[in-house]
This record gives C-alpha cells, sequence and structure tokens, in this order.
C-alpha cells in the first residue's frame, strides 16, 4: 500500500451546530513531505488531529496506514503517525534528555540495547545526543523543539506530523528544524508540516494543501500554488517577497521561489536577449 | 470550557441587588438550612430560594443544576434511612425478609438532611450565576476590608481554573501521542503515572504565574493603596429592606426552634 493517510468526506465539528472541517478528500502518500497552510482557524490543526486518531471524524471516515482511526486507541496509530504539537513544553516532564526521548518506546515496550539504540539515533538525529543528560528545561526553544521531535522519532513512526514546528524560533533555528525535517523525509518518512512561513513552505515543500474555512481550496505544488491569486487572497497567505517581485515584474515564465531561481532566470533572460541581438 | 457554575448575564431584579446583599442572603440561607430541622420549614426555604431563582430569571438553569441536585439528595436520603436505626420501624426497604428497617425518625432526618443539601447547595449556584466574581472580590475589600492581594489571588486562582483544564487537555493529548496510558489498579502506580501530566503543567503554571506577575506590574500593580473600581455599587432601598427582613427572619426562626 502506497497511502499512509486517506481521508474521505471527512467532516468534523467540535459542537452539534459548528462544522470546522468539511468533506474533507485527501491522499497522502508515503514518502511525501507536505506543507499544510491557511489562515488561523481554518482548520489545519483540526485535520492534522485527524492523522493519528487524537480527533475521530464526526461524518466520513480517515485510514491511517490501511487502518481506520476510529478502530483503534491513539496509542497504537501514534506508532504510524507521530506527532509534535506547537508547544514543547506540553510533553516535558523528565529530568533528563535521554529520559525524555526514551519515555515513547518505552511506552511501546522496548528495552535493553534496543531501547538505548533507539533513543541514542533519535538524539543523533537531532544533534541532542551530547546533552543527554542535561535536564530538559535548560534547553534552548529550539533545542526543546528539536527534543520533542526527538521523541517522536524515538518511537519509529513511518510518518510525522508537525504543528507550526518554527513558531518562537529565531531564522537559524528554524531552518535546522527543517533541515532536520528534509533529512528525515530523505530516509523516507512521512512529514506533514504546519505553518504559515510562506518561505519555508517554498523551500521544503513538496506539496502544498491549502485550507479555509474547513475545506481544501488548493492542493498543489507550492510553485503552481504561488500563481493561484485568489486562493493566496482567500488563506490570507503572503507569496515570498521574491516571487511576488517576480510575478508584478511579469517577465519571468515561471516565477522563481527564492533569490536564486530569480538570478537564474535573470541569466536566462540576458542570454536570450544577446541571442536576439547576434542574430 | 465552562465551570459548572459561572456568572449568567440577564437583567433582573436580583441581578441588581447589591453583592454584598446577596452574599449575606446565601449566608442567611446557609444558616436558616442548619439552624431549623423539621421538614416542613426547610421546605419552605427551599421553595423561597426556587423562588428567588425565578425571580433572577435563571429559572431554567437553576431546574438543570436542581436536577442533578436532587439525584445526590435522593442518595442521601437513602443513605439516612438505612443507617438510622432508633424509633418506630415504618416499612422494611426489602420487605419479605424484613431487613433494613427504615423508621419514621429515620425518614424524617434523612428528608431534614437531603433539603438541606439542596438549600445549601442551590443558595450558593444562584449566587455564583447572578453575582460576577469581580463583584463579591470589591465588597469584600471595600467593605469588609480584606486585604486586596488576598482577594485578588481568590479570583485569579477561580479565573484560571478553566486556563489550567485547557492546558491539561492539550498534555494529555501530547502525552497520549506518545503512548501514554493511566492504568493500573495500584494506586502508588497510578499517583505515579500522573506525573507526565502533573510535571508539565506545574512547570506552565509556574512560567505563567511569573508572567502575570511581570504584566501586572508593568501596569502599576499594587502603586496606591486606594484604588477604584469600574463599577461602583451602592446599597439601595431594596437592599436594606432585605437585609432587614433577612435579620427579623432568622430572629423568628431562632424561636421557631
Amino acid at each position: 500500500m502506497n497511502n499512509i493517510i486517506v481521508a474521505k468526506d471527512l467532516t468534523y465539528g467540535y459542537e452539534r451546530d459548528t462544522v470546522v472541517l468539511k468533506d474533507i478528500n485527501l491522499k497522502i502518500n508515503k514518502g511525501e513531505m507536505i506543507a499544510l497552510t491557511g489562515k488561523n482557524g481554518s482548520g489545519k490543526t483540526t485535520l492534522s488531529k485527524h492523522f493519528n486518531g487524537l480527533l475521530k471524524p464526526t461524518k466520513g471516515t480517515i485510514l491511517v496506514d490501511g487502518i481506520d482511526t476510529r478502530e483503534e486507541t491513539v496509542d497504537r496509530i501514534a506508532l504510524k503517525v507521530g506527532y509534535v504539537f506547537q508547544n514543547p513544553d506540553h510533553q516535558i516532564f523528565n529530568d533528563t534528555v535521554y529520559k525524555e526521548a526514551a519515555f515513547g518506546p518505552e511506552n511501546q515496550g522496548l528495552e535493553g540495547e534496543e531501547l538505548r539504540k533507539r533513543v541514542v539515533h533519535a538524539l543523533e538525529a537531532v544533534g541532542l545526543l551530547e546533552y543527554e543528560n542535561i535536564y530538559p528545561y535548560s534547553l534552548s526553544k529550539g533545542q526543546r523543539q528539536r527534543l520533542s521531535i526527538a521523541s517522536v522519532i524515538a518511537m519509529n513512526s513511518e510518518a510525522i506530523v508537525l504543528d507550526e514546528p518554527t513558531t518562537g524560533l529565531d531564522h537559524r533555528e528554524s531552518l535546522e528544524i527543517m533541515e532536520l525535517l528534509k533529512e528525515l523525509n530523505s530516509e523516507g518518512i512521512t512529514i506533514i508540516f504546519i505553518t504559515h512561513d510562506m518561505n519555508l513552505v517554498a523551500k521544503y515543500g513538496q506539496r502544498m494543501i491549502v485550507l479555509s474555512q474547513g475545506e481544501i481550496i488548493a492542493d498543489d505544488s507550492p510553485r503552481n500554488i504561488f500563481k493561484m491569486k485568489k486562493v493566496i487572497e482567500r488563506a490570507h497567505l503572503r507569496v515570498p517577497l521574491i516571487t511576488e517581485l517576480a510575478q508584478e515584474l511579469e517577465m519571468f515564465r515561471d516565477a522563481p521561489l527564492d533569490p536564486q531561481e530569480f538570478f537564474q532566470g535573470l541569466c536566462e533572460m540576458r542570454r536570450d536577449y544577446a541571442n536576439v541581438l547576434t542574430s | 470550557m465552562s465551570s459548572p457554575v459561572s456568572y449568567i448575564s440577564r437583567d433582573s431584579i436580583i441581578h441588581d441587588l447589591h453583592p454584598l446583599t446577596k452574599m449575606i442572603a446565601s449566608l442567611w440561607f446557609l444558616t436558616l438550612g442548619i439552624i431549623l430541622n423539621k421538614p416542613v420549614y426547610l421546605a419552605a426555604i427551599l421553595a423561597l430560594i426556587l423562588v428567588c431563582g425565578f425571580a433572577a430569571s435563571i429559572s431554567r438553569e437553576i431546574f438543570k443544576s436542581l436536577k442533578s441536585i436532587t439525584v445526590f439528595a435522593f442518595i442521601i436520603f437513602l443513605i439516612q434511612i438505612i443507617f438510622y436505626r432508633s424509633g418506630e420501624v415504618a416499612f422494611y426497604i426489602i420487605p419479605g425478609a424484613n431487613l433494613l428497617p427504615a423508621t419514621l425518625e429515620g425518614i424524617n432526618f434523612g428528608i431534614s438532611i437531603a433539603l438541606r443539601m439542596m438549600i445549601i447547595l442551590l443558595s450558593f449556584v444562584i449566587l455564583l450565576s447572578t453575582t460576577q466574581v469581580r463583584d463579591m472580590m470589591m465588597v469584600l475589600v471595600e467593605k469588609l476590608k480584606i486585604p486586596y492581594d488576598y482577594a485578588f489571588m481568590f479570583v485569579t486562582a477561580l479565573r484560571f481554573i478553566p486556563t489550567f483544564l485547557g492546558e491539561v487537555a492539550k498534555i494529555q493529548e501530547a502525552q497520549r501521542t506518545r503512548g501514554y496510558k493511566v492504568d493500573g489498579i495500584n494506586p502508588i502506580k497510578k499517583i505515579y503515572s500522573y506525573v507526565p501530566i502533573a510535571l508539565p503543567l506545574v512547570m506552565m503554571s509556574l512560567s505563567k504565574g511569573e508572567l502575570l506577575a511581570l504584566a501586572m506590574e508593568t501596569r502599576a500593580y499594587g502603586i496606591q493603596n486606594r484604588r477604584t473600581y469600574l463599577k461602583e455599587w451602592r446599597m439601595g432601598r431594596m437592599d436594606l429592606i432585605l437585609i432587614i427582613g433577612m435579620f427579623l427572619l432568622i430572629v423568628l426562626s431562632i424561636r421557631l426552634v
């Protein structure tokens, strides 16, 4: 099976009359790296909590690796899909970094050498192995965020959902987190990250899903979605400045996503121009 | 998330009463509930409370809490008649085998206790649903000269209960995704299994408290001894009449006992 998550006519309301998600149809393949975006209150977090059974649809179904989430408990589904919450402080309770990362696999029943291997691998992946005996609250916010990612990696999930993993981090910390996710993705782990930062979407999102008022209004590559003015407007997004500039200039065949592409585009244009002059 | 009893904003004579009057009334109901012991008197007091609820135009909400309180009251009543042994036997709870005798006195006593509980709970339900906590605090500080810091502490603690419940829900979600479960019958194990919830909550509360203190200080908390309030309450004629009436009734009821 190639799909890790399949949602069919998924509808969800916190209370009887309010509908947060409306008829969501979605397929996520194994190994994808997806950016989930939309303005505040559009249902991003609610949708993402369906991916590991924290919320169950009020109508429709969602299958996680073929399992209907309504028929399994969260801790079982967590083996398939890990979830990193926005605020790492909602989960840290151990007195060392190592113990914190070991909590998930311990719950899964791992022990001895295997447990040690898993935790060391997870801490190594996030670059926190040297801090393994340190008190977690003495880490910086970015490090605590990486610790919460490590505690999910240690559970060996096939997919990881991250709710705004870079909120409150500085530029460098954000990039470190995103590079880490890219690395994990290249190892075959499906990554779904919620974010408002279009620069990160442009750089790291292979696929972009835009939610507005509980509905998916666009599901395509960032490059294509950045061209959809109406979608961008409706979702209160703003494309990266360099893309916007290129769009305003109307000189590029395909609007660039970053300065490098912009520069390449300019070079091509100059070459074309030179060709025109010489011929 | 809402707590079971919260302020309900309505336009009524009860809402317009001075908070002090309503607080006195609650204590008055409490006192009457304790000193009176005949079911008839207690039933009359309960009826009076229901009238108050009606006058506050919150009868629907009161009826709702009355339903759950009645269940509790009935359980208390049952326990009383089962364990009350002296007096004349009225009937047997298990008739065939003449087991568990219910005595007349026991029934009487059970009804009193049940009514008493209903009176005490309902009077506070009405107080809390018609009076805002900050108004009560203001009265405590202004009229009863309780230091503002203590009153503030109390009100803030109340105000943070829903916030903390929200935090607990979030922490629980986070730990559940890590395969965490509260299980086992062993009480010591059970206490230990709450550590993953309790510890993050304590840490977050501490930092929240610190932030709150800073936010208050930056808005000049404690700069002056005398403070003013957004809404100043004044004792009206109705308040005085009620307070005097309650005082007279309590004198009368002491003679009744």
